[in-house]
């Protein structure tokens, strides 16, 4: 018996007998035990609940910051390209801040505090998500410049990680001590002066984008690295305390 | 099933909001009254662990507020709750659903269920920003019930409900208290009057009444009166009693008041009802608030 048949045989028993109306659908519904949503499952489902302005804004300032390092580099000035693609890196940020502080901005956060996925799995998940989005951008934006200058994969890296981390951890101290709904123009400040140094860095120190300080540039992504872990475990412990248990991952 | 509130205790600098208190809840629906600040949010709040209680514990079945377990059989409307402007009611009522750790195919079926039950089926993809008070409110009743809660806590429900939509609310929760437990604070003494099974009644952070309707009324049982009184005795009456109801009839002013003895010659004494219980004990406080600005 080959698929057709057993569709000719499914459609003859549909038009042959009459299905059952269900009888008491809610209250069987009410009361069945069903599988709970998977830490994994929850994870994914919560890229769709990122707002569509938040892809949308990263991806034009990506754009924007190719455009940029694309005009830099014509001129052939290595730095400029740099120092242009670090003064974009804060942005990036800004733009995962918004909507990390969203819950906060509309009030959302008494709500979602007393649901089973605890009010700290909810921030650890988005800043995951939208710090998987920045590091893909700030990818991007590394192998771009890599084309466009004389600079090691390696080093561009590296230097676009400091402005990246510095802003996260600026951004992450300013949101455990202020708890207005202003959050995101205070981040965004601190966006611009971080932004605004990037562009000002070389001319306080002379060759800061030479290999001979590379080594302060690896000691300050690592400090900075370690900084972020722990304010990003204090906030967590803050918003509600579980992470998440075994229980939830299964 | 039984919620075990063993002497919790909250302090906001000076002022004890809520003071050892304890209660064990079983199924049923529970009205929690009190006047402005008597500690009922603070309660409310730390039932549904968005506070730390400063001494004292809370479990539902044995499992502590500050469990996941609990969480998973908690439904909570805050007084006043936020929403994403941009959602509309269904993926509000979605997103909320991930939150609870319900599936999608199982969310959506809920959703449309929930939806139809408090009257926003129509309504369902248009966005929240343009939704009434009455609607949000019915929208919030919605996400509470999401996951089926043993244990639901609802502050203020009634708030921006039409009388219409109250009584379709009301008659919902008496039938989710069958087999739950509701707790509902409210300053509409009618809504707990007619929802509530048991009555606490709350006043500076401690429970100063619990129980069910007729024996709470017994407190003041015997203090209710009502009598028709000259304008002037009116008045003096007015300053020394908490008067319940006045109004002016041809023989002069009609009175209902809460008093231990009789406050005019002419008085009756009456049933007492929820009202003139909560106006008994509730009355310096009310009179603070008018003369506040």
């Amino acid at each position: 018996m080959n698929l057709s048949d057993n569709r000719k045989i499914v459609k003859l028993v549909k038009e042959s007998y009459e299905p059952l109306v269900p009888k008491n659908k809610p209250d069987f519904l009410k009361k069945a035990e069903y599988p709970k949503l998977s830490f994994k499952e929850f994870f994914i489902g919560q890229i769709q609940y990122i707002r569509l302005r938040t892809w949308l804004v990263s991806i034009l300032l990506f754009v924007s910051a190719l455009f940029i390092i694309e005009l830099s580099s014509f001129y052939n000035m290595n730095v400029s390209a740099i120092k242009a693609a670090s003064a974009f890196v804060p942005f990036f940020v800004l733009a995962a801040v918004a909507e990390t502080a969203r819950s906060k901005q509309y009030g959302m956060k008494e709500l979602e505090m007393t649901c089973r996925f605890s009010f700290g799995t909810l921030l650890l998940v988005k800043m995951i998500l939208l710090g998987i989005l920045n590091l893909l951008l700030l990818s991007g934006c590394s192998i771009f410049l890599r084309f466009q200058t004389d600079i090691k994969l390696f080093r561009i890296g590296i230097y676009l990680l400091v402005p990246f981390l510095l802003t996260c951890n600026l951004t992450l101290i300013l949101a455990s001590l202020f708890k207005s709904r202003e959050i995101t123009y205070f981040c965004g400040f601190v966006c611009g002066i971080v932004s605004v140094s990037c562009l000002f860095t070389d001319a306080l120190v002379i060759d800061i984008y030479s290999a001979k300080y590379d080594v302060y540039w690896l000691l300050s992504v690592g400090v900075l690295m370690l900084v972020l872990v722990q304010k990003i475990v204090q906030i967590i412990k803050n918003s509600g305390g579980i992470l998440w248990n075994l229980s939830l991952t299964g | 099933m039984e919620l075990v509130i063993d002497r919790i205790t909250k302090q906001f600098k000076n002022k004890i909001a809520v003071d050892h208190v304890s209660l064990k809840l079983k199924e049923g629906v529970y009205g929690l009254l009190g006047a402005n600040g008597a500690g009922k949010t603070t309660l409310m709040r730390m039932m549904c662990g968005l506070m730390v209680p400063d001494s004292g514990t809370i479990a539902l079945d044995g499992i502590s507020m500050e469990e996941e377990q609990y969480r998973d059989v908690l439904g909570y409307l805050p007084q006043d709750f936020g929403y994403y402007p941009d959602f509309t009611a269904l993926e509000f009522l979605m997103y909320m659903a991930s939150l609870k750790g319900i599936p999608k195919i199982r969310a959506k079926e809920k959703t449309a269920m929930l939806l139809e039950q408090v009257n926003l089926k129509d309504v369902a993809k248009k966005k929240i920003k343009t939704y009434s008070g009455g609607m949000k409110q019915r929208l919030g009743i919605a996400q509470a019930l999401l996951n089926n809660p043993n244990l639901l806590v609802l502050d203020e429900p009634t708030a921006g409900l039409d009388p219409k939509e109250r009584v379709k609310f009301r008659n919902m929760i008496s039938e989710l208290g069958k087999d739950r437990i509701v707790l509902l604070s409210t300053h509409i003494v009618s809504d707990v009057e007619y929802i509530a099974d048991y009555i606490m009644v709350m006043k500076k952070g401690t429970i100063i009444h619990k129980g069910a309707r007729e024996d709470i009324l017994k407190s003041i049982d015997g203090k209710v009166w009502e009598c028709v009184v000259p304008e002037k005795t009116a008045l003096d009456l007015e300053r020394k009693f908490p008067v319940i109801n006045i109004r002016n009839e041809k023989e002069g002013i009609f009175l209902r008041l809460v008093c231990e003895h009789m406050p005019y010659e002419t008085a009756s004494i009456c049933t007492a009802s929820l009202e003139d219980l909560y106006l008994y004990y509730f009355s310096d406080e009310i009179s603070e608030g008018e003369g506040q600005p």
